[in-house]
């Protein structure tokens, strides 16, 4: 199957192509338009008994208050802004940290190597909970207690989540290559960032888009390392909506949808380059 | 391959100049990132609590209000969302940089006095006021910030329960809702009435529902407790009868149907969904915090609150269980005194009549009869009239606080697996609860033996 | 060309420099919380107050005294066997789908990645919501066809199938890794085989998921750590462990030892375990690459 252009495909397997897409993708995408028609709707609407039917899912008379009330409910603007901030930081920070790491990892041979890789896939092994007090009070005897800091400066030192991944990528690229560099005698470094660094844009965008997705959606590290309402993000407004007492079931829905929206269209654009094929073939 | 130095170099530089630019933006964004304060020359009481939503705003009036009240200190409300609130509050404490007031809910209290991290609030009363408070209070609400003889926490916002009636449906039944039953068995039997089938037999409605045992068992004279002593009170024949009775009642609607209902009840979605808003449940009961919402998103289902009646024999009228929102200070608060004096502003102990409104703002219990006897306080009772059904609860003697134990939370997950387990018929109630006792009298030799104190 | 061992030592301080990121900040950040959460376990840590060392106690109590840690263990290896498998099967024939060019693909990829792009407590609220034995949309559509749609989340077993159901939802982001694996492969093997008459399917056999190996076994390694931590979900929906504590996971046992019951010394010891079990899993699984990876190096 080629990838790179349109399929020239018999007309027989297109339609069983789209058949099979659009089978599978009713429940993927059913409860999230729910989601989006809950959102326009009144609470009488939602938990009235209505039959299930088309109509259930378009209401009409389209209720858009919840929006405007979701926003108002939050500091929308400022939220933004730091969500933006962190997701930024993550991203820069984890993407160049991980993607040198895995070239150590995958590239050059060290002593040591695979027992320190061994140790970095280890680390994920461990529940979070537990190192969740060890790690608060590590940050709150360096002061960085209710600033971002503990947000930012951890996603510098490579996630073994990300390094991982690019080491997998990178194997696949032959030694070849790097060999016959580094008989013309370019340094490491060099084939890293003029190799290395090019043949692997799919990867290093989509460990770029997983890291905005995560720190996008991080509500645990605001709430436990800032206390000023000023510096919260985005995804600690959208808890706020859901709880005990009092969350409202149809703005919870509009301030979901506002805080996916960016994310659904940053990854449809976004699509082509980590989906990208890779045409010079030859350069392999 | 063509290794090209200058374009290695001028890529290196555009990278190092963009680099400094984020710093830049990075460091100009961060700044401005602080709550200005309204009253920066006062001393700052940092309150810290769960309240979210339309309740939040509700808090930050009160919070308001104080402020403008006094001129010595300025309270900063923060709103922590529930999940994770209780790893957050808790690292708030022992990181050594807690805020002076939090609203906790019940479980870790005891743990956290136990164990040296509260400022018993008697030492910040004067002795005035103290005399004042503990003879003032509900005695329920007094005895919930108990731990071993010092009060440790003031409940603004106790949760109670009381049955909420469809006037509509009982009366197209033939029943008269006000000549409610006075006997639980007579609420079962009417219960029965009102359940609604379909042709294939499934419940669409069902008329009244009994669960939770914690709750139930204080009208059977019963309760869950753990004295001082270390007698264990779980296990007892009240209990037990309270259990038979939940459960033969859910035997006779069919444990399916039910399970069916209670999913409906499943806070998750917040008010809206509940399950008597519309209509899918006669008589049910549960929680103070019904009213307003009734008002706020079904104003015109016509209901009225009355306390459950007692079983004919040997049961305990007007009994209940306080549980909800503790008012706690941490023992290395900075400004303990403000935070008392927020609290007193808040419970009403110094003037009872402002305190009303802001129970009324948020459809709180009172923790006095001096507040409820307040004129403002009668006046919006006349407008919510159901509501005098929990405080004739909250004044009665059989409406008790949950045992002050370190490991609240454990007994309180057993006694909701027990009822889970005999409602299920998977066990009896006798044996439903023996488990829970020798489950219980486990954990405790457990931390005896890892030697924690109980 | 240099001498080997000029060589060996460069290539020695250059290997150590390009993982320098993450040593150090494994040094600084994670180590002494790892060690300090080993010290835990072998005490007794209320959090409030500070630890007391007692030896193997936490250990010995969880395997001869508690049901509730083989029950919570037993639901999470049920989860992890089914769940994985399924998983990484559907990962990978929804990415064979989706990488087919056909118009509109775009769209496609965006629908099936969306589920892991929402946030979990607003997909946990509204799945509560789906599976509402009454007013939810599931039942409902049952019972047009005039099946009675159990309890959901209230009865067992269906409360389990609905958590795993809920895990396949977000097939998505496994996906987008082996569509860009997918992508990596170099068009010309195609092409060769092609000439060779080969069909789709022998392709497939032959070329496609050969090369895709290493992807596949990221995605199996990272499936078979998140399926024993499987925590968030379960919290938010069944806190209290579910129907006849059907949904109660290891990870929320846990969470309830150290939040809830502030036994932090005794969720310490169940992290370790737990930790044991994923290492010896993921060494397995490691061990096995010579014979099934295949990197184009």
């Amino acid at each position: 199957m080629t990838s790179d252009q349109e399929a020239k495909l018999p007309r027989l397997t297109k339609f069983a192509v789209y058949a099979a897409l659009i089978m599978l993708s009713i429940p993927a995408i059913l409860p999230l338009l729910w989601m989006v028609s809950t959102s326009l709707k009144t609470n009488a609407q939602i938990f009235g008994n209505g039959d299930l039917n088309l109509k259930a899912l378009i209401p009409s008379p389209l209720e858009t208050s919840n929006y405007p009330a979701a926003l108002q409910n939050m500091p929308f603007l400022v939220y933004l802004r730091n969500t933006l901030l962190l997701c930024i930081f993550g991203v820069v920070g984890a993407v160049t940290s991980s993607a040198v790491v895995a070239y150590g990892f995958a590239k050059i041979e060290f002593p040591g190597r695979n027992t320190l890789f061994g140790l970095m896939i280890a680390t994920m092994a461990l529940p979070g909970q537990v190192t969740m007090i060890p790690i608060f009070s590590l940050f709150r005897s360096l002061g960085w207690y209710g600033s971002y800091l503990p947000l930012i400066v951890p996603a510098f030192t490579a996630s073994a989540y990300y390094v991982f991944l690019l080491t997998q990528f990178f194997k696949t690229i032959p030694t070849e290559m790097s060999e016959a560099a580094r008989v013309d005698g370019a340094t490491e470094w060099r084939i890293f960032l003029q190799l290395i660094i090019p043949l692997s844009r799919p990867a290093l965008a989509t460990c770029a888009l997983f890291q905005f997705i995560g720190t996008w959606n991080d509500f645990l590290g605001p709430l436990l390392y800032l206390n000023d309402p000023a510096k919260y993000t985005l995804a600690y407004g959208l808890q706020q909506f859901v709880s005990h007492y009092g969350g409202f079931f149809a703005q919870l829905m509009a301030a979901a949808t506002i805080f996916t929206l960016p994310i659904i269209i940053l990854f449809f654009f976004a699509q082509r380059t980590f989906i990208q094929g890779i045409s010079t073939t030859g350069g392999k | 391959m063509a290794v090209n130095d200058s374009t290695t170099r001028s890529r290196i530089k555009g990278y190092a100049l963009l680099a400094l630019a984020i710093i830049v933006t990075a460091v100009v964004l961060a700044t401005g990132n602080e709550t200005p304060r309204k009253y920066p020359h006062r001393k700052i009481v940092r309150f810290w609590h769960r309240w979210q939503g339309d309740w939040e705003k509700q808090v930050q009036k009160i919070v308001d209000a104080f402020n403008q009240s006094q001129t010595e200190y300025e309270v900063v409300a923060v709103s922590v969302p529930s999940g994770g609130s209780d790893a957050k509050f808790i690292l708030g404490v022992i990181g050594g940089d807690p805020p002076d007031l939090m609203s906790m809910f019940s479980g870790a209290v005891p743990n956290l006095a136990a164990n040296g991290f509260l400022a018993p609030l008697d030492s910040l009363m004067t002795p005035d006021e103290k005399a004042r408070f503990f003879k003032d209070s509900y005695p329920s609400i007094r005895d919930i910030g108990t731990y071993k003889g010092k009060c440790y926490g003031v409940t603004i916002g106790a949760d109670l329960m009381a049955l909420y009636v469809n006037v509509k449906q009982l009366r197209d039944a033939g029943l008269d809702p006000d000549k409610f039953p006075k006997t639980l068995e007579e609420l079962e039997d009417w219960g029965l009435k009102l359940n609604q089938y379909d042709k294939k037999g499934n419940l669409t409605r069902l008329g009244f529902l009994l669960n939770d045992i914690g709750y139930v068992s204080h009208y059977f004279g019963g309760g869950f407790d753990v004295k001082d002593d270390g007698r264990l009170l779980l296990n007892t024949p009240q209990n037990q009868r309270a259990l038979e009775t939940i459960v033969n009642y859910r035997k006779k609607l069919g444990f399916e149907n039910v399970l069916r209902f209670q999913a409906g009840l499943n806070d998750i979605e917040g008010a809206a969904s509940w399950a008597f808003m519309h209509g899918d449940l006669s008589i049910t009961y549960d929680g103070q915090w019904r009213v307003e919402e009734l008002r706020k998103f079904k104003p015109d289902l016509e209901y009225r609150v009355y306390p459950i009646p007692a079983p004919k024999e040997g049961g305990t009228p007007l009994g209940g269980l306080v549980g909800g929102n503790y008012m706690i200070v941490p023992v290395s608060a900075k400004q303990k005194k403000g935070a008392w004096e927020f609290l007193k502003f808040w419970t009403g102990l110094d003037n009872p009549d402002r305190a009303a409104t802001f129970y009324n703002m948020g459809g709180w219990l009172p923790y006095s009869p001096a507040v409820a006897n307040s004129p403002t306080f009668q006046k919006w009772l006349k407008k919510d009239h159901q509501f005098q059904a929990f405080l004739d609860i909250l004044a009665s003697p059989n409406c008790k606080a949950p045992p002050p134990i370190a490991n609240l939370q454990f007994l309180n997950d057993l006694i909701t697996r027990a009822e889970d387990e005999a409602t299920r018929g998977d066990v009896t109630p006798k044996e439903a609860l023996q488990e829970l006792e020798d489950k219980f009298k486990e954990e405790r030799n457990k931390r005896r033996e890892l030697g924690y104190d109980e | 060309m240099a001498s080997p061992s000029k060589h060996t030592a460069k290539q020695y301080l250059t290997g150590y420099l390009f993982i320098s990121p993450w040593l150090i900040g494994f040094l600084a950040f994670t180590a002494w919380p790892f060690l300090q959460s080993i010290y835990l376990s072998f005490t007794r840590y209320n959090i409030v107050s500070p630890a007391k060392w007692v030896g193997i106690a936490n250990y010995r109590m969880l395997l001869t005294q508690d049901a509730l840690f083989y029950k919570s263990a037993w639901v999470t290896i049920k989860f992890a066997i089914v769940s994985v498998p399924l998983a990484v099967i559907a990962g990978i024939t929804l990415a064979l789908l989706l990488n087919i060019n056909v118009k509109g693909i775009t769209v496609f990829r965006t629908i099936f990645y969306l589920p892991s792009i929402v946030p979990t407590v607003a997909t946990s609220v509204l799945f509560i919501w789906i599976l509402n034995p009454n007013i939810g949309l599931i039942n409902k559509s049952l019972a047009l066809f005039g099946i009675r749609g159990p309890s959901w989340l209230n009865t067992s077993p269906w409360a389990f199938y609905s958590l795993i159901l809920m895990s396949l939802w977000g097939v998505g982001g496994s996906m987008i890794i082996y569509l860009a694996g997918l992508k990596d492969i170099p068009v010309h093997l195609y092409e060769a085989a092609t000439i060779d008459g080969a069909n789709p399917v022998k392709k497939m056999w032959h070329i496609t998921l050969p090369m895709m190996t290493p992807v596949i076994f990221f995605n199996l390694v990272m499936s078979i750590i998140g399926s024993f931590q499987y925590f968030t979900q379960a919290y938010v929906i069944t806190p209290n462990g579910g129907p006849e504590q059907s949904t109660y996971f290891y990870s929320l046992y846990l969470y309830n030892r150290a939040w809830k019951y502030l036994d932090m010394g005794y969720a310490s010891a169940m992290a370790w375990m737990l930790f044991m079990v994923i290492f010896f899993m993921t060494l397995l699984v490691f061990k096995t690459q010579k014979k099934w990876v295949h990197y184009g190096g």
